[in-house]
């Protein structure tokens, strides 16, 4: 890859079109359209938002809730596609946003792994010839021929986790470093989601745990309403973010 | 192997790109068929066989009604092949249909969650049914068998016939997939539809029931089309009507055309409506 970084982002925003008061059924739409009724609140999740990430960079993002952090997470990962300006990415997107997305509770994990995988963009033939090490990292070797809806909450958990973490990918978009599973787990989960971090992909990671965010990521941005409020130096973005905060405690900055 | 490079502002891709990029995903599309196919059967106890089972258990279903109940005189077969061979078809129609137009909404939560053309879904619809209605032959030909009607020389191409017939299925349900994400009830009113079209074609009773003067509104029916060459094809003597070819081929590649033109449209937005 030449001088293109990685992830570049210029002048994004993200509409949504709020159909609060508006039909959510056909009929009631046709019935609305005769009437002219038809109205959208619109709500600008993300505005002018123009960034850069190169490989080997983390990029943290701190933000309050509905600061827009999601929806650049999604913007960027190109599930949700801008209203306003561009998104390019460079190579191979792996998201671990909400993981497990995509499971079957009646086929096996065995199955499972092979369709997640597939989803995500990887060969079944790979994820074949990977199954087995990924169930073991999981700790669920013994479970892989029984239907996943038998698994609990955890052993699901750390299945789509360990499929996710299965991957080498060119950007990666971490939301929280999960902390998933037992103690000992969450230590392994905890390490080698920084192992995936540190291998030179273009980083964007998001999270409330301002000391950890600090500690890895190169540089910072700041999100509140959809706007960059600053950008740098990671610490002290962090400390600008936690400062504000503090000052307004009930305000939207807010952090949960 | 290149580099992927998404971007967010290049324009939608013409029908042949599509098409080249859905044919590289096939590896994809076959996991997702088979999870379809399990996922069907897999709750049965008589797993797979159930693949069987079903369209036997439907065929004597509708034998019991058509045979015994309705009675329509058809020159040349007994009424069962040609109701069954008519309605097997159309209800692949039907499901193909209904099930492409209900896939983005039915892997909405997926779709806003990982990165994953929509499109992927409705073509392994199409899979998973056409498949199906493999097995379904199974019991046609055991009927055609007991009732003594030869099959045609010519009956392999009704496989022609079925892929054109889908991808005018793939085509309707592609343009309505993203507009049930919006409106839900849309289904509803596709279900009625359907059925509508489906009592407007020959699928239960012999064509030249309907009066001269209302042939042209059966006539217009891809359904019709379809159903008449399966039937010709299958224990009839000749090719088919080269019209009902014709007929046939051009509502497939308009509503792949115009499906596809109408889903990268709306595709879009339907997301981004809470």
């Amino acid at each position: 890859m030449s001088d293109e970084p990685a992830i570049r982002l210029t002048g994004v925003g993200v509409g949504y079109r709020l159909a609060r008061h508006g039909p959510s059924s056909l009929k009631a739409f046709a019935v609305e359209l005769t009437r002219r009724h038809v109205r959208y609140e619109r709500l600008q999740a993300l505005t002018d938002v123009t960034l850069e990430v190169r490989a080997g960079e983390i990029l943290g993002v701190v933000g309050g809730n509905g600061a827009g952090k999601s929806t650049l997470m999604k913007a960027i990962a190109g599930i949700l596609p801008p209203t306003q300006g561009r998104v390019v990415t460079h190579g191979h997107v792996a998201a671990m946003i909400e993981l497990g997305a995509g499971f079957s509770p009646d086929l096996t994990g065995r199955e499972n792994i092979v369709l997640y995988g597939a989803l995500l963009g990887r060969p079944p033939a790979l994820m074949r010839a990977r199954l087995e090490e990924i169930a073991a990292w999981a700790e669920l070797t013994e479970f892989l021929d029984v239907p996943i809806r038998t698994y609990s909450s955890g052993m699901l958990a750390r299945l789509a986790f360990a499929i996710s973490i299965d991957d080498s990918p060119d950007v990666l978009i971490v939301d929280e470093i999960l902390a998933i599973g037992d103690a000992e787990f969450s230590v392994r989960s905890g390490e080698r989601m920084d192992a995936l971090m540190r291998g030179g992909a273009a980083v964007v990671l998001v999270s409330h745990d301002l000391p950890a965010l600090a500690e890895r990521a190169t540089r910072a941005i700041w999100l509140q309403r959809g706007h960059v409020m600053l950008e740098g130096d990671p610490v002290a973005v962090t400390e600008a973010y936690a400062a504000a905060r503090h000052v307004a405690p009930g305000g939207e900055v807010n952090a949960s | 192997m290149s580099v992927p490079i998404y971007d967010s502002a290049a324009p939608s891709p013409s029908v042949l790109r599509d098409a080249r990029a859905t044919w590289r995903k096939r590896s994809l599309l076959r996991v997702l068929v088979a999870r379809d196919l399990a996922v069907r059967y897999k709750r049965s106890v008589l797993g797979v066989w159930w693949t069987l089972l079903n369209p036997l258990l439907e065929t004597a279903v509708l034998w019991m009604v058509f045979s015994q109940v309705f009675r329509f005189a058809v020159p040349g077969v007994p009424y069962v092949v040609f109701v069954l061979s008519g309605v097997l078809l159309f209800n692949c129609f039907r499901q193909t249909l209904l099930g492409v137009a209900a896939s983005m909404f039915l892997h909405a939560d997926l779709l806003s969650k990982v990165r994953v053309a929509p499109a992927v879904f409705s073509v392994s619809t199409v899979g998973a049914n056409l498949i199906t209605f493999g097995f379904t032959l199974v019991p046609l030909a055991l009927v055609m068998a007991i009732s003594g009607v030869a099959p045609s020389p010519a009956a392999p191409l009704v496989i022609v016939v079925v892929l054109l017939l889908a991808a005018f299925a793939f085509g309707l349900g592609l343009a309505l997939a993203p507009i049930v994400v919006r409106f839900p009830d849309t289904l509803d009113l596709l279900a009625i539809c359907v059925t509508m079209i489906g009592y407007l074609a020959p699928v239960f009773y012999p064509p030249d029931i309907v009066p001269q003067r209302f042939q042209w509104i059966v006539h217009l029916n891809p359904i019709y089309h379809a159903v008449t060459l399966f039937r010709e094809l299958l224990y009839g003597h000749g090719l088919g009507d080269p019209l009902s070819w014709l007929a046939l081929v051009v509502s497939a590649a308009v509503a792949l055309l115009v499906g596809h033109a109408v889903h990268n449209a709306l595709r879009r937005g339907a997301f981004t409506v809470l």
